[in-house]
């Protein structure tokens, strides 16, 4: 009996947990962790995360009459869509209450689409897509990169932990921007061609 | 990066979920049909008391509950049979309901036993 219900897949696990929530138990324990971990990677705060965490599994219950299985979308990547938007909205939050609060990588920020966009499934393995991208660069484009982008140090920072100008910082952030753009691109090609 | 790995905190944010989940059943399922059947009931009294006389039926069934359950029961059936097809109706749209009100409030109990125990299962 437990091990059918282990064998169950998510969404007939969702749609048993609709007439009885105690269905749900089973995907809280399959994603209960994951969710933490993708939402520490957004907000850097564990007492956040659980609650974006646990607002997020509220949603999923919520809205689980809207979901439909359609082609190519599974719950997994529905329920990732709803955890990065819940994500987003408390990072903004954040970032309102206490504007020096800076934990989201400002990358992908910087990418998120308009307010209320479904397309954060796609985004949410941008900080493994940027990293990835980041560590085929030359070590000092690199690192101005990370520490400008990913640590969202000042300039001033910057110019000081590598003994650098401002004028010779802008022109590398610059070069290394095209050069990260560049390779961003030859990587997707790559994926693409692998998928 | 910290990684959500003491059991005692995952056990609590599983519950607290869980919790919610209920709570959100409970008022989408179970209050409606609650309060549904709680209205049905009411009106159907309202009814039988309209077209009954209340206290005399009291009275006697006190009379024969002196005689015994089955004294007891059988005024009850009597008094059923010989009502007329108005109360009949009334008096088993009573029954039913409550049937159905004791079924919901049983689930009700039952689901939150059951997700209780998956919840600590962890």
């Amino acid at each position: 009996m437990m091990d059918s219900q282990h064998e169950m897949k998510d969404e007939e696990v969702l749609r048993k947990a609709m007439e009885d929530p105690s269905y749900f138990s089973l995907l809280v324990d399959r994603y209960e962790d994951a969710f933490l971990r993708k939402a520490m990677g957004v907000v850097h705060n564990r007492e956040e995360s659980e609650d974006i965490v646990q607002e997020t599994f509220t949603k999923i219950y919520r809205y689980a009459g809207n979901f439909k299985k359609q082609k190519g979308i599974e719950f997994k990547s529905w329920a990732y869509k709803i955890l990065m938007n819940t994500s987003f909205t408390h990072y903004q939050k954040l970032k309102k209450s206490n504007a020096n609060t800076e934990y989201l990588d400002p990358v992908l920020y910087e990418d998120k689409p308009e307010e209320g966009g479904q397309d954060f499934a796609v985004m949410h393995d941008a900080r493994q897509a940027v990293n990835e991208v980041i560590t085929q660069m030359p070590e000092y484009f690199a690192r101005v990169l990370k520490l400008y982008y990913l640590e969202d140090k000042s300039y001033a920072d910057i110019c000081k932990t590598e003994k650098i100008s401002l004028p010779t910082l802008k022109m590398r952030l610059f070069r290394a921007k095209r050069l990260f753009e560049k390779l961003s691109a030859e990587t997707e090609n790559q994926h693409g061609n692998t998928h | 990066m910290e990684t959500p790995t003491n059991p005692t905190l995952r056990q609590f944010l599983k519950n607290r979920i869980l919790w919610k989940v209920y709570t959100m059943w409970f008022l989408r399922r179970i209050v409606p049909l609650i309060v549904l059947q709680v209205a049905a009931i009411a009106l159907a009294l309202q009814i039988f008391a309209k077209n009954v006389f209340v206290s005399m039926v009291f009275r006697n069934a006190a009379v024969a509950s002196e005689q015994g359950y089955w004294a007891f029961l059988g005024y009850l059936w009597y008094a059923f049979l010989n009502t007329r097809p108005l109360v009949q109706v009334t008096v088993l749209v009573i029954l039913g309901v409550v049937a159905l009100l004791i079924r919901d409030v049983v689930r009700m109990v039952m689901t939150y036993a059951t997700l209780k125990v998956r919840g600590d299962r962890g």
